[in-house]
């Protein structure tokens, strides 16, 4: 067992040696091919499939996701061992149109290492122009500035002190911050509310109710609007409507349980 | 007055890096392409033949540009003191050289014969403007067809596509001439697995 074991991760470094070498089914397929030292054009399907079947199976014992091409390669190779396997009638051997169950794998093949081959040369060719430098381009300014005919450099000082000078405003802005304290509060209000409608026999219509005398601040109307809503809230006023769009009656009805704010 | 070769070298000198083609060159100078071209090649030569001087023309297509020689490169290399000069990788160059010869090629036409999904390969070499989308294939879904840019030439040096090494096609058509007659062999290896 233990020995078992020691060559099982021989292979596994062997394997994680070679792995980053593949770019896929068909580069390990042509590895393996070579390794067998066999002929592209006959090759020896049974052998090579189960020792493609292996590098899967080490791979996952590895727990290397297997990427779906390899197991798409791996059905080929299976399809075309069975396909060999199978007694060639002898009428068809004869006839011309018989074809290579090999054949597609090994055009692929072909084509693969075809192209393999010439990235090796553009590999050179990459190498040998990275030996050739230049420079980067001269940065090409759209606006270029002038200075006009004239110019002293008493302008350019004022020009400077002018633009410190707004500089320095904006920041005097900036610091500038009014705080304002509350001038109305909701309790006050509600007061104000019962009041004025116990003035008016405990019901009005809401817009008068909202009328004030003179110029209003609008922190005055949204505070005064709060406390309504408070008093309807918890009872003390209740509001009515006959009719769509008609006026709105605000009733006092007196002190609930629950107190206001 | 300067010469016309003076004033072609004053804008490769500034477009640097960048390179300046044909056109904007007739453009900016008044000077005609054949002219251009013959002065261009004068350059070229007096680079080639100066001993003393550091630079060489190099042009992709109708872009050229102003490099150094490359017997210089180890000493440039010491100035800029940097190893860390990434290449593409095997699989990286492996795609761009299918997409060379066989352009324009559609991304499925690519993992046909690399065997491989592509496309995130694809989206990395034209972000690095090594390759580009032209048109559409006239097929169902049509496909998006990619052939290789003029930043590809330079890439690699290559002054055009037809100074892309011999892709070695010959070869290739004499085994399938090959494969013809292994077809017929074919029952006598069936029969060599069948005693296995």
């Amino acid at each position: 067992m233990a020995q078992e074991n020691k060559q099982n991760s021989r292979t596994a470094e062997h394997l994680t040696f070679k792995l980053d070498q593949f770019e896929g089914p068909l580069d390990l397929l042509l590895h393996l091919i070579k390794q067998n030292e066999m002929d592209i054009y006959d090759i020896q399907v049974a052998e090579i499939t189960s020792q493609y079947i292996d590098y899967l199976h080490q791979m996952q014992d590895l727990r290397l996701d297997i990427a779906g091409e390899y197991l798409v390669i791996a059905a080929t190779l299976l399809n075309i061992k069975s396909k060999m396997l199978l007694p060639v009638e002898q009428e068809q051997q004869v006839e011309e149109d018989y074809v290579d169950p090999r054949e597609d794998l090994v055009q692929q093949l072909v084509s693969h290492q075809l192209y393999q081959e010439v990235a090796a040369k553009f590999h050179v060719m990459e190498k040998q122009r990275m030996e050739l430098f230049s420079r980067e381009q001269v940065v090409n300014e759209d606006v270029t500035y002038e200075v006009s005919e004239g110019t002293t450099i008493d302008l350019l000082q004022k020009a400077f002190a002018k633009l410190m000078a707004r500089k320095q405003v904006k920041k005097i802005k900036k610091i500038k911050r009014k705080i304002i304290p509350e001038r109305y509060t909701i309790k006050e209000e509600i007061e104000n509310i019962e009041h004025t409608l116990k003035m008016h026999k405990g019901t009005m219509n809401f817009t008068d109710l909202f009328d004030f005398d003179g110029e209003v601040e609008v922190e005055k109307v949204v505070t005064s609007f709060l406390a309504l809503l408070e008093l309807v809230r918890v009872g003390r006023v209740s509001a009515s409507q006959e009719e769509n769009n008609g006026p709105i009656l605000m009733t006092y009805e007196g002190k609930a349980e629950e107190d206001a704010i | 007055m300067l010469s016309n070769q003076a004033k072609i070298e004053s804008l490769l000198f500034i477009s640097g890096n960048e390179g300046i083609t044909l056109t904007e060159l007739s453009q900016i100078t008044g000077i005609l392409k054949p002219a251009l071209h013959e002065q261009l090649d004068k350059l070229a030569d007096k680079y080639k033949q100066d001993r003393s001087s550091s630079l060489q023309l190099i042009h992709a297509e109708e872009r050229y540009k102003l490099v150094t020689k490359p017997a210089l490169a180890e000493l440039v290399k010491k100035y800029l003191n940097s190893n860390n000069i990434t290449e593409l990788t095997g699989a990286a160059l492996e795609t761009l050289a299918i997409i060379a010869y066989k352009q324009p090629i559609t991304r499925i036409g690519v993992d046909e014969i690399r065997g491989v999904q592509s496309s995130s390969m694809i989206q990395r070499l034209q972000l690095l403007e090594l390759i580009k989308e032209n048109g559409r294939l006239d097929a169902p879904g049509r496909p998006i067809l990619y052939v290789t840019t003029d930043k590809f030439l330079d890439y690699f040096g290559l002054e055009s596509l037809d100074q892309l090494p011999e892709l070695d096609e010959e070869k290739q058509e004499d085994e399938e001439m090959d494969l013809m007659t292994l077809f017929e062999q074919t029952t006598g290896s069936t029969e060599d697995e069948e005693e296995e």
